[in-house]
């Protein structure tokens, strides 16, 4: 299995930076997700890493050695495309081994290959199959076996899910998963459904604007989120934005300043608060935040209130619902809202 | 038997009234086709196993001698197979430039591309007459290319009322048909299956012949028909670019019908050039396109 | 004249005769159409011809209170939808121009009203040798060789010349004239017009020293002026039209003799307005109208008062040792000419 490093990889269109200044670096055998909203450069990334893009800067290595003026052809990536892109005029068998006879592989060799593929992906049976007789599911794993079956040093897939019914998604992100760690294979996938991401990667990149907000595994990002950004686009997060006076007090517009936790540089800054790491008690009293209740939901597993904290802010408060004691509270009671330190994450404007 | 079988489902039902609604509006179509095509061929049929006389002209009848003087007569058969090579070799050209301007095209993306677009369709505006006349200027004795060769020192060079001619002159006004067609039949193939087959180790070039190329094959074909019944069928260019010594079929029976009034012959030639054209489209269709299904 | 725009043209020419229909139609809705004069639907090639009986025949006619809708097109074309409509009750023209070996073909088609004297005024006005029952002559010429003053330098006397290597490749010929060049032929080596055969073996003669063929006048005159040909034989009418548009040629009498061209108008036997017709032969054959086509076009009149201007009348004069003007046998040529023309096709354009 190989290692792939990114280094410093930038893509301008004119002025414009598609993609910033990424750096990367992927450990044989890890599965890296690389997670944005759309625009936000994980695909053109994808396209460098696959060589369908150029880089106009930085160097993309695979092993140590840099790929980055060798042709897609030579590159010896396992790409599964979005609409997994199989060839239409070829059965499933034959698409698998269009690698293969591209590589001048012997046919008892090749097709020796392509039966082991189709077994891998389960699809024994269907191997004479045009891709429009195979239903979505199948489609993909055809898609899947023919990366696969060139022993490709890198793996890419571009939005694996995402033309599955929602039904399959988590089943397939499971045996991809499964697979790819069975077999060991160094991937790089890109989406832009968190969920997507925390389920299938090692590690995860999240992408923004061209710029690589924070890289981390799940934990990370979930529990250390660096930017504002990450902290509200994995999980949810309330985001109350403010300003830090003198060195606890943050402003926010509230009837007085919230306490910090913790000393904080003066200025203008964003504080994130996971729903449901903070706690809700009917009163006034012991608590950071007061404010009014909007409206409770009772969902089962978790209750949820809207709260007005401010004129113009409202924040949710999510927690495990106890049967006869955590209940909706009505509208218009006071509440006030109490959070461990940890749980408080504040980021300076930048 | 069961009631659900035995009743039409209501989904049924309405699918059977769409067929009919779909036929009752197919049906004035089908009657101006029937009207306008079919029986003007039936009369021309017709006309063909007529006698000609030149007194009366047109002699009912029912003879074959029509056809036996066409395949009977060398001049006549010289004539065709003119007018094969000509058509398929001006096609065989225009698949040529054809496709890797259309391929360009189709795989573009500018801003520019609906302008270069309008420009690939802005000599269909002008017709193939007044293009031909153009021609004239550049090829003729004297003219712009004749010029240039003389003065580069190349000798002359004649492309008035030569076979080359016509063939050029062919391929400029059928070349945007071709362009036309395959732009958007390269357009309906995913450009990720190119990058499918390069990502899977295939150079561009293989990758454009094992993946493109027989996608495209079917259309291609369609657009090479195309220009082939144009190029059977072309008048223009052969008169003013060939001259009165260079033959080919849509003049030969124009002139049949006209000059000669010879309504019966000029009707079998007709039937001949019509027929001859769709049998090789046929069979270029049936070998082309059956050998890609059994490959 | 390019024969492929035929096509446009049918369509087109169908579009006035019923925009002429629909024209008169409404300002006359109510009148009788007899009283009003009505219209006069005249098949004529477009260019030259059709403008001069614009200029010289039409006036005469709206004098009358007629109106004139020319149907333009290649003699050809014209033939050939003149055959076609000859079986409908009521054709869409009423004069037709032709020369008068295709109204001999026509006439052979019954196709063609015969002409009656008697609606004629001037019917006794046209040279008595131009008279024929069912084409009144108009305009009338003879064939001639014409040379390049500059390339040839001795004036041809006949048509050896054509044969001779010193004008090899510079032979030209309009491929429209096909018969009558075929038939100065068999007049020059058989001694007849109507000796096919020996015109058949001069044609072929004159191919093998190299003849060139030209689709239109235009290109002929145009081969005339960049020196591509240096002689032909053609109608001496056209040779005067070209001299005056200033190509320099000379023109030269066959010893031995010359083929006589005799246009005219045709009334086909279905034509809808019969007496405009008459009227308007009876305009074109007016002296007015005559000199025209005389003046412009360097046609000698059909009639024989036609009063050319001095100076016209000499330039259209015989020479002094008058050459034989002769005619063909037009009905023998209108049922060869087929067979003619499909020789011309195979063994003097195709062989070439």
């Amino acid at each position: 299995m190989s290692t792939l490093d990114i280094e410093n990889v930038s893509k301008f269109y004119g002025t414009m930076a598609a993609v910033d200044q990424f750096s990367l670096n992927v450990r044989a055998g890890e599965m890296v997700a690389l997670l944005g909203p759309s625009g936000c450069g994980k695909t053109t990334t994808l396209r460098m890493i696959a060589g369908f893009v150029a880089a106009s800067r930085g160097d993309i290595k695979v092993s140590g050695r840099s790929i980055v003026d060798l042709p897609p052809h030579k590159r010896n990536m396992g790409i599964v495309f979005q609409n997994y892109a199989l060839f239409p005029h070829l059965t499933a068998a034959a698409n698998i081994g269009f690698g293969l006879e591209m590589r001048g592989i012997g046919r008892a060799e090749a097709s020796r290959r392509v039966d082991e593929m189709l077994a891998l992906v389960k699809l024994d049976g269907l191997a004479d199959r045009l891709p429009r007789q195979l239903s979505g599911g199948q489609q993909q794993r055809v898609a899947l076996a023919r990366a696969l079956a060139i022993r490709p040093d890198i793996v890419l897939l571009d939005e694996p899910l995402s033309n599955l019914d929602a039904s399959l998604r988590s089943e397939v992100a499971r045996d991809i998963r499964i697979l790819q760690r069975e077999h060991g294979f160094t991937t790089i996938m890109v989406t832009h459904d968190q969920d997507e991401a925390m389920a299938m990667g090692d590690r995860l990149v999240v992408m923004k604007d061209g710029r690589i907000q924070q890289t981390g595994d799940q934990e990370d990002l979930y529990e250390r989120p660096e930017t504002a950004f990450v902290a509200s686009f994995i999980g949810r997060s309330n985001l109350i934005e403010g300003h830090v006076d003198g060195q606890r007090n943050f402003a926010f517009g509230g009837e007085q300043p919230l306490l910090l936790s913790s000393d904080r540089r003066s200025g203008p800054a964003t504080m994130a608060l996971r729903p449901e790491r903070l706690a809700l008690r009917a009163g006034r009293e012991a608590g950071k935040l007061t404010g009014t209740v909007v409206v409770g939901v009772y969902l089962g597993a978790v209750v949820e209130h809207a709260v007005q904290i401010a004129p113009d802010k409202r924040i949710v408060v999510r927690q495990a619902s106890e049967p006869g004691n955590r209940l909706c509270l009505p509208p218009g009671s006071e509440v006030s809202i109490d959070w461990d330190g940890s749980a408080e994450r504040v980021f300076e404007a930048s | 038997m069961t009631l659900a079988a035995a009743t039409p489902l209501p989904s049924d039902r309405r699918e059977k009234g769409h067929l009919a609604a779909a036929s009752a509006l197919l049906t004035p179509a089908t009657a101006v086709v029937a009207v306008m095509l079919v029986a003007p061929l039936l009369l021309l049929l017709r006309m063909s196993f007529n006698r000609f006389d030149p007194t009366k002209l047109m002699v009912e009848a029912a003879t074959a001698e029509n056809y036996t003087r066409f395949f009977g007569d060398a001049y006549y058969t010289d004539v065709m197979i003119t007018t094969v090579v000509v058509a398929l070799s001006s096609t065989a050209f225009c698949l040529l430039f054809g496709f890797p301007i259309a391929y360009r095209l189709a795989r573009w993306q500018s801003r520019w591309k609906n302008a270069v677009m309008l420009l690939m369709v802005l000599p269909l505006f002008v017709s193939s007459t007044v293009r031909s006349i153009g021609w004239m200027v550049l090829f003729s004795h004297g003219g712009v290319i004749n010029l240039a060769a003389t003065s580069l020192g190349l000798g002359t060079m004649t492309l008035m009322q030569t076979t080359t001619g016509v063939i050029i002159g062919i391929i400029s006004i059928n070349l945007p048909y071709m362009i036309l067609t395959l732009q958007s039949v390269v357009e309906g193939i995913d450009e990720n299956l190119e990058q499918a087959a390069e990502s899977l180790g295939a150079a561009p070039a293989r990758a454009f012949w094992r993946i493109v190329w027989p996608m495209a094959l079917p259309g291609t074909m369609i657009a090479a028909v195309l220009c082939f019944i144009l190029a059977m069928n072309a008048f223009a260019t052969p008169v003013l670019i060939g001259g009165p010594r260079f033959h080919m079929m849509a003049p030969l029976l124009y002139w049949e019908f006209t000059a000669n009034n010879n309504w019966p012959f000029a009707s079998a030639l007709a039937l001949i050039l019509m027929t001859t054209t769709l049998v090789m489209t046929v069979l270029a269709n049936k070998l082309i396109l059956g050998r890609q299904a059994r490959a | 004249m390019i024969k492929n725009t035929t096509f446009d043209r049918i369509s087109r020419r169908n579009f006035i005769a019923g925009a002429s229909a629909g024209a008169v139609a409404v300002p006359f809705a109510g009148q009788s159409f007899a009283q009003s004069g009505g219209s006069v639907t005249v098949g004529t090639w477009g260019g030259d011809y059709g403008r001069l009986l614009r200029e010289n025949v039409d006036p005469i006619m709206a004098d009358k209170a007629v109106r004139v809708v020319q149907d333009v097109g290649d003699s050809d074309t014209r033939m050939a939808k003149t055959i076609a409509q000859r079986i409908l009750p009521r054709g869409a023209v009423d004069v037709q121009c032709f020369d008068n070996v295709k109204a001999q073909a026509l006439r052979n088609a019954d196709a063609l009203l015969p002409i009656d004297p008697a609606k004629l005024p001037s019917w006794n006005a046209i040279r008595p040798e131009a008279r024929d029952p069912y084409i009144v002559p108009h305009i009338v010429s003879a064939q001639v060789i014409i040379y390049d003053p500059e390339q040839v330098d001795e004036p041809p006397t006949d048509l050896d010349a054509l044969l001779s290597p010193k004008y090899k490749g510079k032979v030209g010929a309009i491929i429209a004239n096909y018969y009558a060049f075929l038939m100065a032929g068999a007049l020059y080596r058989g001694g007849s017009l109507d000796d096919y055969e020996a015109g058949k073996s001069y044609l072929k003669d004159v191919n093998a020293n190299g003849l060139r063929l030209y689709a239109q006048p235009e290109a002929f005159t145009q081969a005339f002026k960049s020196k591509e040909i240096a002689i032909a034989v053609i109608w001496q009418a056209r040779s005067i039209m070209w001299q005056n548009a200033g190509v320099r040629i000379e023109s030269a009498w066959p010893k031995s003799g010359a083929m006589l061209y005799v246009s005219g108008l045709v009334i086909p036997k279905n034509a809808q307005n019969k007496d405009a017709a008459y009227a308007y032969i009876e305009a074109a054959l007016q002296p007015k109208a005559q000199q025209g086509f005389a003046e412009n076009m360097g046609y000698m009149p059909s009639i024989a008062n036609a009063n050319l201007p001095p100076n016209l009348a000499k330039r259209l004069e015989l020479p002094p040792d008058a050459p034989k003007l002769v005619s063909p046998d037009l009905d023998k040529l209108a049922r060869e000419l087929p067979a003619m023309s499909d020789w011309w096709k195979k063994n003097i354009e195709y062989k070439g």
